[in-house]
């Protein structure tokens, strides 16, 4: 089921009427029940693997605390486990055609075998989620959860299961536990989040996916359209990746949940660490707090840690799907960083003025997007050698055309942007009064539903995250 | 709780969900008919009208053939894209009702086009199909029902609640003509540039594993004649020309032959089109097939896989239609 559906409007109103009719255990049995709904209405085989991950996962936890002489042993079932359905699902065909490609290239027979597996959304989602429960269990941080009821919840919570955000246990546990209680004010503002979302995946995103997609399909582009075309795709997989999360956060408000914030203007950004504060915190603060402290983090010798961060990213790039170019891209972000470091350990940049930080790292993240949405290799290279002299005014006509058509889509984006991220940096707040306020939100409300109305792409498309 | 806290939420559903209805009545839903080409047939009285799409356009000139035919004068209604939706609204609600009676409606198509109802009747395409209606047309609401649209049960209820939401293709030509409109700040102003846009998106530039459907991918896939009046719009095409006493000739145009100026055909297409010349003969109308004629040569095309003549040979291509409708359409 996906969120900028009829059907799922229709399953949020009976799940919610149903919900908050219930006690509290019911209500978390029920969720569980509305999940496994949610989750298996186009594919029920794909909820096996999610059980085999729930329970495993939980009995390891379990395993630990029973018997901690043996914890690493449980971590290590649980781990392997988590990777090994992520490397079934995921990574098997890329690793066989690589595999074909070195015994070609050695002059052996490839073996030309490919695994006919559907890869069940949200695999990398609540395999990661589950890995950060058992290591927060080995390492003490959390005690394991006795309830299979309340883990099952917390890896199938349905707002959250198809692609995040990467939620914690010990962010999620308590709440599951705790009474909830029917807020109407809660409620409007999460209907407000949840409305802001659709307006940014049906028009924003799923119109400039439109032009990104046309122009990304044209064997040779100009430098002006492929740039447009580059513009399109960083308004695009933000607005698309976003508004799930908001539409996520909104729909866990009206259960009465709190789920983190995964995005914060990371497009106004001042280098590419920022960059990384701000995009997909989920994902970055779990590396962080999983992989990279693990590897050592910081706390070793430069070469050692260069190295750690290069090894993250990678690993962060592979994450995001079975290609040489998220590895590239996850590469290009490592470098960057450490580049970054050596600059700021140079004291270079201190008084670069805020608006050239944040144009210059758009540039990067857009230069980024490149990497990650080009998956021939060859064509990539073509693309980023491509030279911006010796166009026709023609050639630059349509790349301002496609950027203009970019710029007026995601005009909504640019103004939320400039009044919740670069107002608050100025100390200019704008605090109304509670019923200015309700005038306010309820006049946006209108004018999103406007908007969603009139200018809902007319092709639509699924969330780019559901791919990972 | 605060009860004004649940006013408040009341409120804020209830204008949100209403105030779009409540536009709905100010807001025009659908694109209005488009009466120009009815007033110019009023006005031009011709005893031929050629209907089609771009590529009729491109490998006709009206004046020329007009001059060819001797027969008084020739008008032609089309647009590029358009397909039988459009030439069956075009018959209808223009030359039929224009009073004007010509002496010949040409229809010309190419490939399966003529009885694949619902090819490109979706998006933008069905701004312009509604300029061609006044309202709802009741066959093609038939045809094409909800495969127009594709719609489910509750998209159905939802454009049925919010019309607004059936009218976003208009929206969208705004934005994009705004685009055009603005990027000539930028510069001196390139003529004809939303065709060369599109241009750009040309089958011939788009990567292999990137390709849409193109023609003929279309001829390619499985073909079946069908004349059922509720699957497409050619038995709505006849029945109104025949109840309008307007003869009809059905025109197949040569897609490009390739270099070696044999147009290949599949099995199955020659079969189809064995199946609906039968039956559009079997309708007392006429059958013009050009597909096999040699004369259009592939230099007369303008690009190697393209199946538009170019300007270059327009005259040339004019004066072969006129040779091949002539006795059709001459003969008394």
């Amino acid at each position: 089921m996906i969120f900028h559906s009829l059907v799922y409007l229709v399953f949020l109103v009976i799940v919610l009427a149903i919900y908050w009719s219930l006690p509290r255990r019911g209500q978390n049995f029920f969720i569980i029940v509305a999940s496994y709904i949610f989750y298996g209405w186009e594919h029920p085989w794909f909820l096996l693997p999610l059980w085999a991950s729930t329970l495993i996962d939980w009995l390891c936890a379990l395993g630990m605390e029973r018997w901690p002489l043996r914890r690493r042993v449980f971590l290590l079932i649980s781990i392997c486990f988590s990777l090994a359905l992520l490397g079934t699902f995921k990574y098997a065909n890329f690793a066989l055609d690589n595999l074909d490609t070195v015994l070609t290239g050695v002059g052996a027979n490839p073996w030309h075998v490919a695994l006919r597996l559907a890869l069940p959304v949200g695999i990398s989602f609540y395999t990661f989620q589950s890995i950060g429960y058992v290591v927060d269990v080995y390492r003490r941080q959390i005690p394991a959860e006795r309830s299979l009821l309340q883990y099952a919840l917390y890896v199938t919570f349905f707002p959250q299961l198809v692609a995040g955000p990467i939620e914690r246990a010990s962010h999620m546990l308590p709440q599951y536990s705790s009474q909830r209680f029917f807020d109407a004010e809660l409620w409007r503002n999460a209907l407000g989040l949840m409305l802001w979302g659709f307006f940014k995946k049906v028009v924003i995103a799923d119109n400039t996916a439109i032009i990104a997609n046309k122009i990304f399909a044209l064997s040779s582009p100009s430098f002006p359209v492929l740039w447009a075309g580059v513009l399109a795709f960083t308004v695009q997989i933000y607005a698309d990746f976003s508004a799930y999360t908001d539409i996520a956060r909104g729909t866990a408000r009206l259960l009465g949940f709190e789920l983190m914030r995964n995005f914060w203007h990371p497009y106004l950004a001042t280098s590419p660490a920022d960059f990384w504060r701000r995009w997909h915190i989920s994902l970055s603060t779990w590396m962080r707090d999983y992989l990279y402290i693990s590897l050592g983090g910081s706390r070793c010798s430069v070469a050692r840690n260069s190295f750690n961060l290069l090894a993250t990213f990678a690993i962060s790039g592979l994450w995001h799907g079975a290609s040489w170019n998220f590895v590239l891209w996850g590469f290009y972000w490592g470098f960057l960083l450490l580049f970054e470091r050596m600059l700021v350990a140079l004291g270079v940049g201190k008084r670069i003025p805020w608006v050239v930080k944040v144009g210059f790292t758009f540039l990067l993240a857009s230069i980024g997007w490149l990497m990650f949405r080009e998956r021939d290799i060859g064509q990539l290279y073509r693309d980023l050698t491509l030279s911006p002299l010796g166009w026709s005014r023609r050639d630059w006509a349509m790349g301002i055309y496609f950027g203009e058509l970019v710029g007026i889509y995601s005009l909504p984006l640019a103004i939320h942007m400039l009044c919740t991220g670069v107002f608050p940096r100025w100390n200019l707040e704008f605090d109304l009064p509670e019923r200015a306020r309700f005038i306010f939100e309820t006049a946006m409300g209108v004018t999103l539903f406007m908007g969603i109305l009139m200018l809902r792409s007319l092709t639509t498309s699924d969330f780019i995250y559901f791919q990972f | 709780m605060k009860s004004r806290h649940v006013a408040q939420l009341l409120i804020f559903v209830l204008t949100v969900l209403l105030v779009p209805l409540a536009l709905n009545h100010w807001l025009p839903s659908k694109r209005p008919f488009n009466r120009q080409p009815l007033e110019r047939l009023r006005t031009d009285r011709p005893s031929i009208v050629l209907i089609g799409d771009s590529l009729v356009h491109a490998a006709i000139d009206p004046q020329l053939l007009q001059k060819e035919l001797g027969d008084g004068k020739v008008d032609m209604i089309w647009r590029g894209g358009a397909s039988s939706a459009a030439w069956y609204l075009s018959l209808k609600n223009y030359v039929i009702s224009s009073g004007v009676k010509p002496r010949w409606v040409c229809i010309f198509f190419t490939y399966d086009l003529l009885t694949n109802a619902a090819f490109r009747t979706t998006a933008t395409y069905r701004a312009f199909l509604e300029s061609l209606m006044h309202g709802e047309d009741p066959v093609y609401r038939a045809v094409l029902g909800d495969e127009s649209r594709r719609e489910t049960f509750l998209q159905r209820i939802a454009s049925q609640l919010y019309p607004l939401n059936d009218r976003r293709h208009h929206y969208q030509e705004k934005i994009s003509r705004f685009a055009f409109k603005t990027e000539t700040l930028t510069g001196p102003k390139i003529k004809g540039l939303p065709r060369r846009v599109n241009e750009i998106f040309d089958v011939a530039r788009l990567r292999q594993e990137t390709l849409p459907q193109t023609p003929d991918a279309l001829a390619a896939r499985s073909l079946v004649f069908s004349a059922d009046p509720k699957r497409n719009f050619l038995p709505h095409i006849v029945q109104a020309a025949k109840q309008a006493n307007i003869p009809l000739c059905f025109v197949r145009v040569r897609p490009n032959p390739g270099p070696d100026n044999e147009f290949q055909e599949t099995e199955e297409l020659r079969a189809y089109v064995a199946e609906l010349r039968a039956w559009i003969e079997s309708q007392s109308c006429a059958f013009l097939d050009t597909a096999a004629n040699k004369k259009f040569t592939p230099d007369m095309y303008l690009r190697p896989d393209d199946d538009h003549i170019g300007p270059w040979a327009k005259a040339s291509a004019t004066e072969i239609y006129a040779g091949e409708l002539r006795p059709i359409l001459l003969t008394p």
